[in-house]
């Protein structure tokens, strides 16, 4: 039997999903769809927050955040900005994308999948709020220290039913995938032959499954507390369980971030480097590193967030950025090597790259001077590495499979646009904690003498990532609609990965029966455009 | 038509012969060894996390005992032994015969694993109902003391959980008796089962910590 390349350009566009389809389908492209889009809408939740804090932070007689409003913005940003934006983004891309790209004609588990979204929907809905509810809960504010007393009432209890669903949802998503990635890959796709991003995709879920338990454990014994009206978290035994169940710096699915951006620069560097991943196993290995290592941010000492870090916490950082580091050599290495095509998603995702190395160099320059957990330093170095990272990686990400998304090109233009904002922002916002706001206290938003000016700094800093983030928003819902350059089943002609085989927008079921080449490597569509091989 | 516990694929092709000359040489396509279906998977996932969850709540109940020393149980607080080895000895002779479902399952044994999932269900549901007589009968408040605080929050959970699996194994027995099962296809039969094993070793650690060493 001949092997030849059988690109199904020719195939009719899926139909336009008519909006009751969005509530009824278990289709895994609508799911994951619905997952980008809300957690965008989220992500607007958290835009809100920071510019609040950022403009509560300019001084001018401006302090609208008073009486510990402050606070509850800071946490309403944290858990906005985590578990109802960047977690279930990346997510919602795994489930798009996953079955596309190990050959399957939908997922394990359709309509578990999306049970998870209804439950994501409406557990974020009573976060957000949980927040307009006797003027917001303090309760929450056990993510940022140990609360004397269960404060808030109703509204924090509806906070912790909210984030229980929210948990419980990424919890059954993340099985979700697990189990269609062991068990609905092609014939021939063995684990090591498997899509860099579905590989991230599996080890990021398994992270997720096991580390958002904790969490949740965290969130019960707060319920309880909360409606016994007791004093749960006062003693050391109970501050130490508050750490590391609720603490959210602390927690390995924050770090689980890094191993889905890890796979999406990836792809995005081969696709645009066209040329295959230095040592692919070897970087599967690493990404598999990064996920196992998270865990260890478990043996970390630190209680009092005043007190200097712990040198278990400079060991737990190194460990889980070191194959980061080495992640990052490689992809250098495959641009070096390779024919890179310029692009809005290859600048996105070195964007990742310049966030990842302020991120490191700021944790070189931690073991240097001294800094203690409780500053704003850990707060913007928490910033840099676990928001500004993740979200060029999404953009990225998004830049690079929007056409078969939707379809449609995005506009570059508007993307290299959308850089120039992220990176601004994100200097701007996150540089003055390694600087002028170094010995601050973190989650301070008034400042006074040189403080102010980095301050104002950090807050335009703030707006311009803001900016960025609109701009994305506006490219995606122009693509949505049906604006853009039309794609071709392989959109940028170098598609390695069977996602590329299907036509974009892939329809129902994504593939034909006899569509899926026999697998022999970890591009094998790549293999049909440069091989012919008889079997 | 219930989903099977073997790869459905079609059988891989064989191996690439040499290719010609200009073309490159391709590895042979690995052959499908797919030994559990999704739901074994999803199972499996599932009840990783769980562990995390009850391993999380023993290990709150654990370090707070540790740390209070003496005066951590309530005063008049009277837990008897017997009612927590009760539940102890229910999990287990639940979970054995919800085993006994999957055995007779893969031996197409229609007849038995009915009556052993029967069993596992009604077992099940009794140490259910008598995990949470024993979580509310013990007449302290929900608030009065740290001690209260976690019992209710370990043995609530536990309940919720096994109330679940409970649902589950019932539902195994409608899919049973629709003749659902065969020795390759028994796999939300072994996911409950699974889960059995895990309530009980779960409530075999809570029986250690809470009433034995109290």
């Amino acid at each position: 039997m001949s092997v030849v390349e059988t690109r199904p350009d020719d195939a009719p566009p899926a139909r336009r999903p008519a909006a009751a389809d969005w509530f009824t389908s278990a289709d895994h492209k609508r799911v994951g769809v619905a997952m980008l889009w809300t957690s965008l809408a989220f992500a607007a939740v958290t835009a809100v927050a920071a510019v609040a804090l950022g403009i509560e932070s300019v001084g001018k007689g401006i302090d609208f955040l008073d009486g510990g409003r402050d606070l509850q913005y800071q946490t309403l940003l944290l858990s906005s900005v985590f578990y109802l934006f960047l977690l279930p983004a990346f997510l919602g891309l795994a489930v798009y994308l996953v079955p596309l790209q190990i050959g399957a004609r939908r997922s394990a588990f359709p309509r578990l999948h999306q049970f998870a979204y209804w439950l994501y929907l409406g557990g974020g809905v009573v976060v957000v709020a949980s927040y307009l509810t006797s003027g917001g809960p303090y309760g929450a504010q056990a993510l940022l220290g140990p609360p004397a007393a269960a404060q808030g009432g109703q509204a924090s209890a509806l906070w912790i039913l909210g984030m229980g669903a929210v948990v419980l949802a990424l919890v059954v998503t993340a099985a979700g995938i697990v189990a269609t990635v062991t068990t609905l890959r092609a014939p021939g796709m063995t684990l090591d032959r498997a899509p860099v991003f579905t590989w991230s995709a599996f080890v990021g879920s398994i992270v997720l499954a096991l580390s958002l338990p904790v969490f949740g454990a965290g969130l019960l014994l707060h319920g309880v507390n909360l409606a016994s009206g007791g004093d749960l978290w006062t003693s050391n035994a109970m501050q130490n369980v508050w750490q590391h169940t609720l603490s959210i710096w602390m927690r390995p699915e924050i770090l689980a971030l890094l191993v889905f951006t890890a796979g999406a620069v990836s792809e995005v560097v081969t696709g645009f480097g066209r040329k295959r991943l230095l040592a692919y196993v070897p970087a599967l290995g690493l990404i598999g590193a990064i996920g196992a290592l998270t865990f260890v941010v478990w043996a970390s000492e630190k209680v009092r967030p005043d007190a200097p870090l712990a040198p278990t916490q400079t060991v737990q950082a190194v460990l889980v950025f070191a194959p980061l580091g080495l992640l990052l050599l490689m992809w250098l290495g495959t641009l070096a090597s390779g024919r890179p095509r310029p692009s809005a998603a290859l600048v996105l995702a070195a964007g990742a790259v310049v966030m990842l190395a302020v991120g490191l160099a700021g944790g070189v320059s931690g073991l240097i001077v001294d800094v203690t957990g409780g500053t704003a330093w850990a707060q913007g170095h928490g910033e840099v590495l676990y928001v500004a990272v993740p979200v060029f990686a999404l953009s990225a990400a998004a830049f690079y499979w929007a056409p078969k998304i939707w379809g449609r090109f995005l506009n570059e233009p508007l993307g290299y646009l959308q850089f120039l904002a992220l990176i601004g922002g994100f200097l701007l916002s996150t540089v003055p904690a390694y600087t002028g706001l170094r010995d601050a206290k973190r989650y301070a938003v008034d400042f006074t003498g040189d403080e102010l000016t980095f301050a104002r700094l950090a807050a335009a800093g703030t707006i311009l990532v803001v900016v960025g983030l609109v701009l994305f928003a506006v490219n995606l819902v122009g693509a949505a609609m049906g604006r853009g350059k039309v794609a071709a089943a392989d959109a940028w002609e170098d598609g390695a990965t069977l996602e590329w085989l299907a036509p974009s927008p892939p329809p129902p079921w994504n593939f034909t029966d006899d569509q899926i080449p026999p697998i022999r490597s970890e591009q094998p569509v790549a293999d049909l455009r440069t091989t012919e091989v008889s079997a | 038509m219930a989903s099977t516990a073997v790869a459905t694929r079609p059988a891989a092709p064989p191996p690439a012969a040499k290719a010609g000359a200009g073309t490159r040489t391709l590895p042979a396509v690995a052959p499908q060894v797919q030994k559990w279906g999704p739901i074994t998977m999803a199972t499996a996932v599932v009840v990783a996390a769980e562990t995390l969850l009850f391993a999380t709540l023993t290990a709150a109940w654990l370090m707070s005992r540790s740390a209070a020393g003496t005066g951590w149980i309530p005063k008049d607080t009277d837990i008897d032994l017997y009612r927590g080895s009760t539940i102890a000895l229910t999990m287990l002779l639940t979970a054995l015969m919800s085993q006994w479902a999957v055995s007779a399952a893969r031996r197409d044994d229609g007849a038995n694993t009915i009556v052993a999932t029967a069993f596992a269900t009604l077992l099940g549901a009794a140490a259910t109902v008598l995990a949470w007589f024993t979580m509310v009968s013990v007449h302290f408040g929900v608030g009065s003391s740290l001690y209260t605080m976690l019992w209710y929050a370990l043995l609530g959970t536990f309940v919720a959980v096994a109330a679940l699996t409970v649902a589950a194994q019932a539902v195994t027995i409608a899919w049973g008796l629709a003749g659902h099962y065969s020795d390759t296809d028994h796999q939300p039969m072994t996911a409950v089962a699974v889960q059995w094993w895990l309530l009980t070793l779960v409530f075999a650690v809570y029986w250690l910590a809470i009433w034995v060493l109290q």
